[in-house]
């Protein structure tokens, strides 16, 4: 069985994937660069994770709180500042439709955007980052399961 | 100071550069040489993974470009490039930082 964090990654993947700017230029966890014909296209990442005993008597639930990055990337020679906001917009109203995260969750939050631009390409590009914060439970002992 | 001549430096675009149509803002066309580097780079924009593009640069004598100027364009190899960045480096020669359109 799959941990519940990996869960809610491929849920959030295939919420994000085939969205009008993006499409099914989707990655998970890529550690490679970008190609040009890959974009735009997004990455996701689960970068880390609090968690919380929120009882005593064993085995305990576990509240924990993932953070997954979903990072935006484009090229072009105008808009990508438009650009990007499209996409972060394609993928706010993606995550809504779904707060459960296929019912792995109890809550999803997007919390920051952050970007950053270059001209060192053949074209510009551009890159946002959102922060998506995902609230799951768990008993300790079966970290497969959500409660 | 710069330990070589004009026609130095031409020889060398001449040798290793090819033609380039070069359009200053408001002008026309002129034909020079120019070395072209076009190397595949990862270029960082604070994400987790950098993007692989290439980075287009051409060499040309400072002299057949001393007006050269953000916004110019040059074509070479059936592409149209944009002058972005214009670095003379004081001795003869000016590398250009061009973006293609």
């Amino acid at each position: 069985m799959a941990h519940v964090r990996q869960l809610i990654r491929e849920n959030i993947e295939t919420t994000l994937t085939g969205l009008t700017t993006t499409g099914s230029r989707v990655f998970v966890s890529r550690v490679y660069p970008i190609a040009a014909d890959n974009l735009p296209g997004l990455a996701l990442y689960t970068m880390d994770e609090s968690s919380e005993y929120t009882t005593t008597g064993l085995p305990r639930t576990i509240m924990r709180q993932l953070s997954v990055n979903v990072e935006a990337y484009v090229r072009g020679n105008t808009n990508y500042d438009d650009s990007l906001d499209t996409i972060c917009s394609e993928i706010e109203v993606a995550l809504y439709t779904d707060l459960t995260r296929g019912g792995y969750a109890k809550d999803t939050k997007v919390t920051s955007m952050d970007s950053e631009f270059s001209g060192e390409g053949d074209q510009p590009v551009a890159r946002a980052t959102l922060r998506v914060e995902v609230v799951y439970a768990t008993k300790e002992n079966d970290p497969t399961t959500a409660v | 100071m710069a330990v070589e001549t004009a026609d130095d430096r031409l020889l060398m675009l001449t040798d290793f550069g090819i033609d380039v149509s070069y359009t200053l803002q408001g002008g026309s066309a002129v034909t020079y040489k120019a070395i072209v580097d076009n190397d595949y780079e990862g270029v960082e924009a604070g994400g987790t993974v950098a993007f692989a593009v290439s980075r287009p640069r051409l060499l040309m004598r400072t002299a057949d470009i001393s007006t050269a100027a953000e916004g110019d364009s040059v074509a070479y190899e059936g592409n149209t490039y944009t002058v972005n960045i214009v670095m003379a480096d004081g001795t003869g020669m000016t590398e250009l930082m061009v973006s293609k359109n």
